[in-house]
């Protein structure tokens, strides 16, 4: 579990070093504050995808080299440290030689499971680094979105789709059951009670994002430290439901061992994961992206989890104000 | 960089809002603690630490009553609070401590409301008020009926209420006495009814000078 990460000139950082993080971690701050430049910097020096990172935020006509990555590439190299498990490893990243380990100035391959998931206003890297049963399947796909019907087709091949059920009742209780048909391949089916099957784009985006999350949870390998970044995960669920979806990441990343990182701007989302943190001691961290007075440069403020309900109950600013 | 200042409650913050006002200090901030008890306070410290390095102040003063405790027993539950939170302690009263964070300097004090070492804002409030008190004072009678009486804190408190719904009020103020029979109210249109100049209140507007 990565418990500290510094980076250098990636992106929006210059220097930034962040300490603290748990099993769940959830970043806020406001608009260009470095999120979601933290979650792909985790990602980048997590599963070492260059393209990947690069395409999150390409688009025609810029540059697309590992250049581009950098906030001053006069520098010439994105530096990381991460201390995982204890342990302090550091490597950079040069365009013209990939990565080299700090120490030994050998290449630098750290074999991750990673998945970033951007909001849907971005685009997705490559699941170059998801460890599924068929992962050229997926990989070759070149959509914008992840299949569901290739994970929700995983979960159940190996017996776990009643996990995913269960989780999409906590949005919609009425639905009983979930399936794909072979005459749509690329389409995952819902029904509610009393109902026919519908295709799950007839129902709301919360519901196909957490079928998204479980369903890449449950196909990540058992018994290494997987991570999964998730950008704006407030999007499309209903506050009533943020809290029992905050208490089903907890179990399942906790279960599959992953360490999960969610940006957010929702205060409500805030408040339904502090009081989950409740129950589950010492598993959730929660970080402020804000900008250091006197030297300007990013910082991630770690709010302790009394502290942090201290603060929601009065009101007191906390998401970079 | 503002300054800030910690009270406990609404009427503190009127009050000191309107006695700094006539004190050469930098701009500043009255962060209320709704209600004082060393977890709130701890709290509300380790909060202000936490958003120092993206808001930070350059003085912070923490002003509670002193109520029946003595000085050093207040000292000493404003430096457990101190320390949980900031990780220092104050040698006294009315005396900053310095300390840096992340090489962004910071000075810590405390005040305490008392008029001869004990009491708190509303005694300090019966004690400057400029205005006859014939129907707030008729309680001391009330409380001689009582067969138990309540604490000099209750007491002072209700004092301070009748005085200003019933001694200094209009009969309309009184009809929305939520809005016109309060401390910040009389502070804002009735300065009249207190002795804001009395020597009572010197030795909280030297500790409010040190904000400058």
């Amino acid at each position: 579990m990565i418990q500290n990460i510094s980076i250098e000139n990636f992106r929006c950082f210059d220097k930034t070093e962040i300490k603290g993080f748990s099993r769940i971690n959830v970043i806020t701050g406001k608009n260009n504050s470095g999120k979601t430049c933290l979650l792909e910097a985790l990602y980048f020096g997590l599963s070492q995808d260059t393209k990947g990172t690069i395409d999150t935020r390409s688009y025609e006509g810029t540059e697309n080299t590992g250049y581009s990555l950098m906030k001053n590439q006069d520098i010439g190299a994105i530096n990381f440290k991460f201390t995982v498990n204890n342990e302090e490893f550091g490597f950079k990243y040069q365009p013209e030689f990939s990565f080299k380990d700090d120490k030994t100035g050998e290449n630098f391959t750290h074999n991750n499971d990673v998945q970033l998931i951007l909001d849907k206003n971005r685009k997705y890297p490559q699941l170059s680094t998801l460890n599924l049963n068929e992962p050229k399947k997926i990989n070759e796909k070149n959509s914008s979105s992840i299949n569901l019907v290739q994970l929700f087709d995983q979960a159940q091949i190996t017996g776990l789709d009643k996990e995913i059920l269960d989780s999409v009742k906590i949005i919609d209780s009425t639905i009983t059951e979930i399936r794909t048909f072979g005459s749509y391949p690329n389409t995952l089916f819902l029904k509610k009670e009393g109902t026919i099957f519908q295709p799950i784009n007839y129902h709301g985006d919360a519901l196909g994002k957490v079928i998204l999350y479980i369903g890449i949870i449950l196909n990540y390998k058992k018994s290494i430290y997987n991570y999964l970044l998730i950008d704006e995960i407030e999007n499309g669920i209903h506050y009533t439901a943020q809290k029992e979806v905050w208490q089903m990441l907890f179990k399942l990343c906790q279960h599959h061992n992953i360490q999960l990182f969610a940006t957010t701007h929702s205060r409500e989302m805030i408040t339904a994961f502090e009081e989950v943190c409740e129950e589950f001691k010492g598993e959730g961290a929660y970080f402020e992206m804000a900008r250091h007075a006197k030297t300007n440069q990013i910082i991630g403020i770690k709010h302790d989890i009394d502290t942090l309900e201290y603060e929601l109950a009065t009101n007191t600013p906390i998401r970079g104000e | 960089m503002k300054n800030i200042i910690l009270v406990e409650g609404k009427d503190d913050k009127a009050f000191i809002e309107y006695l700094i006002q006539g004190v050469d200090v930098k701009e500043f901030s009255i962060n209320i603690l709704e209600g004082l008890s060393k977890d709130a306070l701890t709290k509300r410290l380790a909060s202000l630490k936490t958003g120092f390095l993206k808001n930070p102040f350059e003085k912070l003063g923490i002003i509670i009553d002193q109520d029946s405790f003595t000085r050093e027993e207040r000292l000493a539950f404003i430096n457990e609070c101190l320390q949980e939170s900031f990780d220092i302690q104050l040698s006294d009263s009315q005396t900053f401590v310095d300390l840096t964070i992340d090489k962004i300097p910071l000075q810590i004090a405390c005040y305490f409301m008392n008029i001869g070492g004990k009491g708190e804002l509303e005694t300090i409030l019966r004690l400057i008020k400029n205005h006859s008190s014939s129907n707030a004072d008729c309680l001391e009678q009330w409380q001689n009926c009582l067969s138990e009486k309540v604490s000099q804190k209750e007491f002072d408190k209700l004092w301070v209420h009748y005085y200003l719904k019933y001694d200094t009020a209009t009969h309309q103020e009184r009809q929305h006495a939520g809005r016109y029979c309060t401390l910040e109210y009389s502070l804002q249109h009735k300065t009249h009814i207190w002795d804001l100049d009395s020597p009572v209140l010197n030795e909280l507007k030297v500790f409010l000078a040190l904000f400058d």
